[in-house]
Order: C-alpha cells, then sequence, then structure tokens
C-alpha cells in the first residue's frame, strides 16, 4: 500500500485494534461442516438468474429463464452479491423511441464502473404543447451495448431528472436516477420516483408511503383552520453522497390564507429519512434529525445538515425595530410608491398634539398621480413611518402612522385600493390579532412594531409578561381588502433588549 | 442495481453433480488456518459478534456444497471470503428490516462485541464506519483491513474496478464528514 493519509492511518489502526479484539479462545467449539453436514445446514445459495434482456429498439424484447452459476474470468465459481430483483413486474411498453430528448443525465446505471448517458424523452419535445403520459428514459449500457428503456406516469406534465440525480439506494455499486414528476396541476407539488435498471429495463421503484416524498408541504389536522390559513410541516427532498434523503419539520407553520406564504423559519428542525432499496421497493430509513436552512432566493431544494447541539427553529428577525420618524408638518422623499422610477414625498399636515378625524391628512405627493390627501383617524399626534411596509404581495401605496396616547399606540395601516394609484390609500381594517399596542381590562397586552425587514409584528401575552415569559408573535399580510395576521409561534421576547428566543 | 446480463461463463455447471473438489480434510485445513481471520472480517463488517460467527460457519458450510473444482487453496480462500461478505451484507438487511433491532446479548468487556474497552479515537472511527452504506463499509474494510487491491476487491464483491475506485473515494468522503461532525460536537 502506497504512503497512507492521516485518515487512512486512522481507518487502519482503528479496524486493527476492532479485529484484535477476536481470540482464537472466543471462537466457539464448533467443528469444520462437512461435505454432508454444511449441505444439510446451510446450502449455497446458488443464483437462479431469471434474465430479460432489453432488446434494441427495434426488437421484441426477449425475456428467458436461464438457471447457471456465474463463473469468474478463470473459469472459477465466484460467489455474487445478495440476490436482487432481476425481472420487472411489468415489461414496460416500449414506446417514444422517437420522442425527442427533453433532459438527459450520466451515471453508472449498469455498475460497470462506466456512466451511460440516460436521456428523457416525452411527446412534448418540439412541440408547444404538453406532453402526453408517459414518458421514456433509455440509455445504451456501457457493459453489454444494449438498449435498456422504460416508461412513466408522468401526469401528463413535464418532468425532468432531480438535481442531483444519481443515487445508489440499494448500494450494490450500480446507479439509481432520480426523476421530479410534477403533479398535474403544475403548480409547484408533485413527487419524485426512482428508476433502477432491473433485468435490462428501467422501471419505477414502488415506493413505501411511510415518509413524506412528494414536494408538498403536509397539513396539520391538529391545527384549526382559520379564514383560509392552515398549518403545515414543510418537507424537502435532496441527494447527498448516492443517497435519497427527504425530510418533514418537527413544527408545523401557518400557511395559505390571504396570500401565497408560508411563516417558514430561515432554519427549522426536520425529521428525515433515508432512501433504500429492500427487495425491490423504496423504502424510508430514518436517521438522525437535520437542520433545514431556507436558501436565500427562496428556491431551490436545500439540503439537511446536522443540527448544532441544542439548534432550535432560528428566530425571525424581528429586530432592531424601525421607528416612526415623519411628524406633523414634516415630509421626507421616499423610495419609489408608485413605481415609476421616480422619487415621491409623503408627509403630514396638522395641528399638533391629539387630533379629530379628519384634522391631520397624510399628504402623498406621487410623482405617477400627483398631490393626495387622506384624512387620519382621531387620536394621538399621528407619525409616518418613512418606508414602504412589507406585507405580502405589494400593489401600490402600503404605508403604516402611528397615534400615540395615553393608553397605547394607535396604528393605522393605509393601502391603495382596486383603483390604484387614481385614488388615495385608505386606512385598512385589521383582522386576526389586536393591532397597534395596548391593554384590554381581562389583562391582554400586545404591541405593534415595524422589524428591520420592514415588515410588522406584534406580540401578544399579558400584561405580566416579562422577557421570560411566551408570547405568540404574529405578523400580517395584506389581502387586498383588510391586513390580516398570521402566527409566527410562540417566542420569549425582550422588548427593551431588542432581542427574541424560542421559548 | 446491475444489470443482470453477467459473464455467462464456459460450460454452465450442473446443479444436479455432486460435490466435488474439496475433500473433508482439506476444508479442515482450510477451516483451522482462516476461521478467524473471516471471523475477524465478519465482525468489521456486521460488528456483531454471534452474527459474525454465523456469517463465517455459514460459509463454510457453503463452501462444502459448491460444485466444480477450486483451482488451488488461494481461490477457496477467496471463495470463502466473498462469501463472509454477501453473509454479512444479508445479516444487516435482515437486521434493517427488523427495525427494532437489538443485539442477541449484553457483551461483557472480555468478550469481542466490547467496543468500549477500544480507545476512544479507535471507537469514533468505528463509529464514523458505521454510518457508511454496506457497500462502501465492504470497500473499506477489504482494502484497509484485509489489505486487498482493487481487483481483488472488484472480484470479491462482483463489481468493477472503476466502482470500487469510486465507491472508496464516497466512503472516505463520508468518514471524514463523519468525523469531522463528531470531533465538532
Amino acid at each position: 500500500m502506497s504512503t497512507l493519509t492521516p485518515l487512512e492511518e486512522r481507518l487502519t489502526a482503528a479496524l486493527a485494534a476492532r479485529a484484535e479484539q477476536v481470540h482464537p479462545h472466543h471462537l466457539r467449539d464448533a467443528p469444520a461442516p462437512t461435505p454432508e453436514r454444511g449441505a444439510e445446514v446451510v446450502p449455497l445459495r446458488r443464483r437462479r438468474v431469471a434474465i430479460a434482456l432489453a432488446a434494441a429498439a427495434a426488437c421484441a424484447a426477449v425475456a428467458a429463464g436461464v438457471v447457471w452459476s456465474d463463473l469468474g474470468e478463470d473459469g472459477q465459481d465466484v460467489p455474487q452479491p445478495a440476490p436482487s430483483p432481476t425481472v420487472p413486474a411489468e415489461v414496460p411498453d416500449d414506446v417514444g423511441a422517437d420522442w425527442g430528448v427533453v433532459d438527459r443525465t450520466r451515471l453508472d446505471l449498469d455498475g460497470d464502473g462506466t456512466p451511460e448517458e440516460l436521456r428523457l424523452r416525452d411527446s412534448s419535445a418540439g412541440t408547444e404543447g404538453l406532453p402526453d403520459n408517459p414518458a421514456r428514459v433509455d440509455a445504451v449500457l456501457s457493459s453489454t451495448g444494449q438498449l435498456a428503456y422504460g416508461t412513466f406516469d408522468n401526469n401528463g406534465t413535464f418532468t425532468n431528472f432531480f438535481s442531483p440525480a444519481t443515487i445508489d439506494a440499494d448500494s450494490d455499486g450500480s446507479d439509481e436516477v432520480v426523476v421530479y414528476r410534477p403533479d398535474a396541476e403544475g403548480v409547484g407539488g408533485g413527487d419524485l420516483l426512482v428508476v433502477d435498471l432491473v433485468g435490462g429495463y428501467l422501471v419505477e421503484v414502488p415506493r413505501e408511503e411511510s415518509a413524506p416524498l412528494s414536494v408538498d408541504a403536509i397539513t396539520d389536522e391538529s391545527k384549526p383552520q382559520r379564514r383560509g390559513e392552515f398549518f403545515a410541516f414543510a418537507t424537502n427532498r435532496w441527494v447527498q453522497d448516492g443517497t435519497l434523503y427527504s425530510s418533514r419539520s418537527v413544527e408545523s407553520y401557518a400557511t395559505g390564507g390571504v396570500a401565497t406564504y408560508f411563516n417558514v423559519p430561515r432554519t427549522y428542525r426536520s425529521l428525515a429519512w433515508a432512501w433504500r432499496i429492500e427487495e425491490g421497493r423504496l423504502v424510508p430509513e430514518p436517521v438522525p434529525e437535520v437542520c433545514i436552512d431556507a436558501l436565500e432566493d427562496g428556491g431551490g431544494t436545500p439540503a439537511g445538515r446536522a443540527c448544532a447541539d441544542g439548534e432550535t427553529d432560528a428566530v425571525p428577525g424581528f429586530f432592531p425595530e424601525r421607528p416612526a420618524t415623519v411628524g406633523v408638518g414634516q415630509s421626507a422623499a421616499f423610495d419609489d410608491v408608485d413605481f415609476d422610477q421616480r422619487p415621491d414625498t409623503l408627509g403630514i399636515e396638522g395641528p399638533g398634539g391629539d387630533v379629530e378625524e379628519g384634522e391631520a391628512e397624510l399628504v402623498l405627493d406621487l410623482s405617477a398621480a400627483g398631490e393626495q390627501r387622506v384624512p387620519l383617524p382621531a387620536g394621538g399626534t399621528p407619525v409616518l413611518y418613512p418606508r414602504t411596509i412589507q406585507v405580502g404581495m405589494l400593489d401600490g401605496v402600503s404605508l403604516l402612522v402611528q397615534q400615540e396616547s395615553g393608553d397605547g399606540t394607535q396604528m393605522s395601516y393605509l393601502a391603495t385600493g382596486a383603483a390604484g394609484f387614481a385614488e388615495p390609500p385608505t386606512v385598512r381594517p385589521t383582522r386576526g390579532a389586536p393591532f397597534g399596542s395596548g391593554v384590554r381590562a381581562d389583562g391582554t397586552a400586545w404591541r405593534t412594531w415595524v422589524g428591520p425587514d420592514d415588515a410588522l409584528y406584534t406580540r401578544v401575552g399579558t400584561v405580566d409578561d416579562d422577557a421570560d415569559t411566551p408570547v405568540v408573535v404574529f405578523t400580517w399580510r395584506f389581502d387586498g381588502e383588510a391586513l390580516v395576521a398570521s402566527p409566527l409561534g410562540t417566542f420569549c421576547v425582550d422588548d427593551a433588549a431588542g432581542t427574541a428566543r424560542r421559548c | 442495481m446491475t444489470t443482470d446480463v453477467r459473464r455467462r461463463g464456459r460450460g454452465a455447471l450442473d446443479p444436479g453433480g455432486a460435490p466435488e473438489g474439496i475433500g473433508g480434510q482439506e476444508l479442515a485445513e482450510l477451516y483451522a488456518a482462516h476461521r478467524l481471520s473471516l471471523t475477524r472480517l465478519a465482525i468489521l463488517l456486521v460488528d456483531d459478534w454471534a452474527s459474525a460467527e454465523d456469517v463465517v460457519q455459514d460459509a463454510f458450510a457453503a463452501l462444502t456444497t459448491r460444485r466444480g473444482g477450486l483451482r488451488d487453496r488461494s481461490a477457496a480462500v477467496a471463495y470463502l471470503r466473498t462469501s463472509v461478505v454477501n453473509g454479512a451484507r444479508s445479516a444487516l438487511r435482515r437486521r434493517r428490516t427488523a427495525r427494532a433491532y437489538t443485539p442477541p446479548h449484553e457483551p461483557d468487556h472480555d468478550a469481542p462485541d466490547a467496543v468500549a474497552v477500544l480507545a476512544e479515537e479507535h471507537r469514533e472511527v468505528l463509529a464514523a464506519l458505521g454510518t457508511l452504506a454496506p457497500r462502501q463499509r465492504e470497500v473499506i474494510v477489504l482494502r484497509y483491513w484485509s489489505d486487498l487491491s482493487e481487483a481483488e476487491i472488484a472480484a470479491a464483491l462482483g463489481i468493477s474496478r472503476g466502482t470500487v475506485k469510486s465507491t472508496a473515494s464516497r466512503a472516505m468522503t463520508a468518514l471524514e464528514t463523519a468525523l469531522t461532525s463528531q470531533e465538532t460536537r
């Protein structure tokens, strides 16, 4: 053996140490099997191999049951690896050989050390339309020069190879391929399927359903729906070191409802499974919990990683708070509120101190629509947040005004209506949680603030809460009519220090 | 999964013929000479003393029923080694299938099951080894304990040399990752 790396040296030493724990006196007192005794007790498992060769595309497939002993190159009888399914449950139809290739990948299907080019074909290639069922995969095997092919149900939509696509789920040294199959609606869901070379055909490996592998969140039935909002577990799938993994978040998060959102933390703990092929079936094997880091761009399929000791779901970036700074008689240049690529100016006009309804006005000087005035509610002195408030899908002005009074802080959210910039924004109702800051007679206390991401957050607890008391924190989404609270979870929030943790 | 288009072999053997080639005396000598080393190989693959002994006993029993002569004793040892690897893999598969598997007995510190008495350094490496896929573990054990060449490993496992190389490479990467993960805990 050539010079060993440090890892190889550690490995060699550990294996030797373990092996040398076995001494002759440990061996049980068993005589050598005799030919007769051996034959009675443990007969040699001879492979009875029914081969099914995929013929060239022009030829019909020929399946023939043949029994033989595997021979080494020198003619010696050599035991072969443990038997695996050798005949597909159903011989695939030989259709689609003339369809165009819509995806391709390289992998070692036959385990001879030379990768094959695997092609994915469907009837949509070169057309404008959706494909018909099924899709076809095929490859010329490097070991035999024969064409292996197979078909799978594609839900009548566009499938593609997963990335990365290559796994060895049965640890036999040859590869299988993972295919992403969207659901028929084509709205982001779907599932993964694994295609394996069996008896010369490429076949979809049947899957146990005891763990998730579909590309969909899983509804948490234990939590109630409310106005279209429900809770769901986040799922992920990834391939790492030749193994296909899937995961399901430990916690469920609010989703759906008023807009397309899913309150998944930036990092979240998940149960995870490694998918193995056992007895011709794809089965999930539980592995230790993983932590999933959401990708920066929100797309793709993040891989799980080992969680650090004590690591929990990430806490949203609630702090530091953004202050309201534009007071009565002041104005400020905003970012491009009306999306015409020219700056806009906003300000507040009115008397100082507490105001009656309509006494104070929000004044918008929009480059696209000219000046607009919005009467503000009665309350304390109004102050404007000089930022566009992020409440999901934005389609116009999105502003927040706060008015302090003796017993709390009143907040008004203003947004553009269906008429767009032709009409001034209006103060919108809120639903789902108290808004602003205050205390009710029953001791319920709440406080709303603007986070560093310009999103709105409201913590709801009791008047006696301290930094170690769990409170529910909501964020807010605009549904086109009203501002609606959406729960993020339970946290311990220290307002004074501007910190929060899960508790 | 490999295709089943394997070497068809010159002259498929008659499964109905009588055992030949290995006589009782020769088998006894092989048993005396190689049982210990094969048991050590088996315990590195299955990490369970009882299973390791069973796997080796099965391998010798299988040898008694093989049909057709072996070239020489080295061919018999290679045959036994492959049988042990296959038997170990089957044992692991059965163990995985039985999800609530527990070892057959609690080992005392004198027994060869007692990984606990190994140096921590070795325990860490063996724990990392236990995270590998069965095929990866086989390649690593045959390479770094049995000291086989790539060609010998390929023959023992019934795979190509290229697959041995790629499997070993993946296994070493996985080991390194597992050990790094242990060290950062």
